[in-house]
């Protein structure tokens, strides 16, 4: 699986410019599927047929799409302003390498910085508004930047995929290209029932591809694989780190998109313990994920999320530990046997 | 070896103010058949005596970098560190780190912004992050000690074509220009000494303790100075691409500038001025203090983002700043 989610990785896929990562997953998946398309708004939808049909229609849905920068001006002297696709801290971009996706393939560029040497004080402190901040692409000219650079184009904060420290890996969009990878692993596997899968668009600008894919799909049962914010970090309050790296998947009661389903809730944590897999309650209502689309679709659907723990979320050093994800895909295999037979 | 040959090699070489050793590996290596010494505080020194000595020029560069020292390790395993040098913190959180000793990496450890609370209108300061190895403490223990080294990861690459960015081009840069020098000129009257100087970072400690006996004519400083880019001052930046920055102030020889602007205007170099109205912040202020009655120049090249781990020049500075110098030398020595 570790290459799968390496191979993943590679492709630069800010949301709605999610064609890469699609290419790649539809690929893996075809010998495997009974239908797979891709709809009007770019999600990829898959059926599997399993042993015998289920009882419920089940979707397993993932993101395709990673936070990102978007080019919105050039300047008269070849410098390139950009505002965030998704959300992103403003503060991890100073003194930072991109890579922008033109129309002639991928270029670096710079975040650019006036240097402390010419700066007060209190201007070494205060974070840099998006507006202020730059990139730097060696454009000597607005012409000579317009060449290189079409306004519209896409990017991301560099970051090379490692696999680091004690069974973690870091690398940028890993958020949700660790659930596209074990939804993959999960199509790939024999399965007891029938199943539709989607790899969504555009989930960080406000789980707009799943939306259009639940009201779709209809389905009756939902379970969402994403990955969420481990702060298991230095100078944080055990109450306060939300869930931690090697503890094994989260799952989710509530959180700012949607309220979990209680019976499948409970029968994830039950799963776990009986399948002796480690997995671990997220200790916070906060942040979202595809959940809180589809639960809201066609007179609503029960749904569960399954995530991945991730430090550094929404970063270009995401941090997961490989344990996790084969612990996750152990977990998300027994709990949609048990929810395809409801 | 070609000047950007040099750089890259010596881009490749950590060497924090402080922790140099593996540097003069690299020296050696670029310039494989003249003797390099080294003196109490790290300095490395290379001479090139001449068959006729009339004359002795020393040039400068520093070649430590800033970065960081491991002060502690957190109960999770995240370690402690304070700066070496003038760091910016605000480029540091999400930013790569690597071990000098083992080469294991490491990131500066953030909150991410589902979870932040109203506290992200300024940068953390260093002494509120700490570097995630992704090992336990007990783990990482084993790997890294107390004092040992921390620098910023980054690999050089080429923007544009012409354009070369990687981390402590400020002073490698300055290194690159002098070393490739030393390799390719060959002087009758004229010694010339390399300083490869240490600590200027912490404060020109390394000029500071070069022996002051010795004597020289004539001593040349490079390093980096400020490129213009957008938002930085117009004043006290100069162009990229405009070639080397010839400083201009009261410390600085006056006799060595109308040299150096009779080598530009002779030969065709472009050159651009950097006018400092006191001392220069540089390893000048310390060399015109100590090496006896000689005469200083500050060249500088311009490049951007100082002290980040994208620091940026143009190719062609470089090429003109080395050109500018070589060309000066070159002429002196015929005149001595």
């Amino acid at each position: 699986m570790l290459n799968l989610l390496k191979n993943l990785c590679s492709p630069i896929a800010v949301s709605g410019n999610e064609g890469p990562v699609r290419e790649i997953i539809e690929k893996e998946i075809a010998p495997y599927c009974s239908k797979i398309y891709t709809d009007r708004g770019g999600n990829l939808i898959a059926e599997k047929k399993g042993k015998k049909p289920s009882k419920n229609k089940v979707l397993l849905a993932a993101h395709m799409d990673e936070v990102g920068i978007i080019i919105t001006h050039i300047t008269d002297l070849g410098f390139l302003k950009f505002s965030c696709v998704g959300g992103i801290d403003n503060r991890l971009f100073l003194g930072k390498t991109v890579t922008i996706c033109t129309k002639n393939g991928e270029i670096r560029g710079i975040v650019g910085l006036v240097p402390i040497h010419l700066l007060s004080a209190d201007e070494r402190k205060r974070t840099c508004d998006i507006d202020s901040l730059y990139i730097d692409i060696g454009a000597q000219s607005k012409a000579e930047a317009e060449n290189l650079v079409s306004l519209g184009d896409t990017g991301v904060l560099d970051s090379e995929f490692l696999e680091f420290g004690k069974d973690k890996i870091i690398a940028r969009a890993l958020d949700d290209r660790c659930g596209c990878a074990v939804l993959i692993e999960l199509l790939k596997s024999e399965l007891e029932y029938d199943i539709t899968a989607v790899f969504t668009v555009q989930e960080e600008i406000g789980l707009r591809g799943a939306q259009m894919a639940a009201e779709e799909l209809n389905p009756d049962i939902a379970i969402v694989i994403d990955s969420t914010t481990a702060c298991d970090i230095h100078n944080i309050l055990e109450e306060n780190t939300v869930c931690s790296l090697g503890n094994g998947p989260v799952v989710s009661f509530m959180d700012k998109g949607c309220m979990y389903n209680r019976e499948l809730f409970s029968l994830i944590m039950k799963e776990a313990a009986q399948n002796n897999i480690k997995a671990q309650v997220k200790r916070a209502v906060a942040g979202a994920n595809d959940s809180g689309a589809i639960n809201k679709s066609q007179g609503g659907v029960k749904t569960a999320a399954i995530s991945l723990p991730c430090r550094y979320l929404h970063s270009a050093n995401c941090v997961i530990d490989k344990n996790d994800l084969t612990e996750t895909l152990r977990l998300v295999k027994a709990v949609l046997k048990k929810a395809c037979e409801l | 070896m070609e000047i950007l040959d040099i750089l890259k090699k010596l881009c490749l070489c950590f060497s924090v103010s402080g922790d140099e050793n593996r540097f003069l590996d690299c020296v050696n290596d670029i310039c494989s058949n003249l003797k390099t010494e080294t003196d109490n505080i790290g300095n490395v020194i290379i001479t090139k005596k001449a068959e006729n000595e009339k004359r002795r020029v020393l040039l400068d560069a520093h070649y430590d970098q800033i970065g960081f020292i491991v002060t502690g390790f957190y109960d999770n395993g995240f370690v402690k560190l304070d700066s070496v040098g003038s760091v910016d913190e605000r480029t540091l959180i999400g930013a790569r780190v690597c071990h000098t000793h083992s080469g294991i990496v490491g990131v500066f450890s953030s909150v991410p912004p589902h979870l932040q609370k109203g506290d992200s209108k300024n940068y953390p300061e260093l002494s509120s992050l700490a570097v995630d190895f992704g090992f336990e403490l007990t783990d990482i223990k084993e790997k890294i000690q107390i004092g040992d080294y921390i620098c910023l990861k980054g690999d050089y690459f080429i923007l544009n074509k012409d354009y070369f960015c990687a981390p402590a081009l400020d002073n490698k840069a300055g290194c690159a220009i002098m070393l490739s020098l030393i390799n390719s000129l060959n002087l009758k009257n004229t010694s010339l000494t390399l300083l490869l100087s240490t600590q200027e970072e912490l404060g020109l400690r390394g000029a500071r303790a070069h022996n002051s006996t010795n004597f020289y004519d004539e001593v040349i400083c490079i390093d980096a100075s400020f490129a213009y880019a957008d938002g930085c001052p117009r004043v006290s930046t100069g162009n990229l691409n405009g070639g080397a920055m010839l400083g201009v102030g009261p410390i600085l020889s006056k006799r060595l500038k109308k040299c150096f602007e009779d080598t530009s205007k002779k030969h065709n170099i472009p050159m651009q001025y950097e006018i400092l109205s006191s001392t220069t912040g540089t390893n000048a202020d310390a060399l015109t203090l100590k090496v006896q009655t000689a005469e200083c120049a500050l060249i500088s090249f311009p490049i951007r983002n100082m002290h980040s781990a994208i620091e940026m020049l143009s190719l062609k500075d470089l090429d003109n700043t080395a050109k500018l110098i070589s060309e000066y030398i070159k002429e002196a020595d015929l005149n001595a």
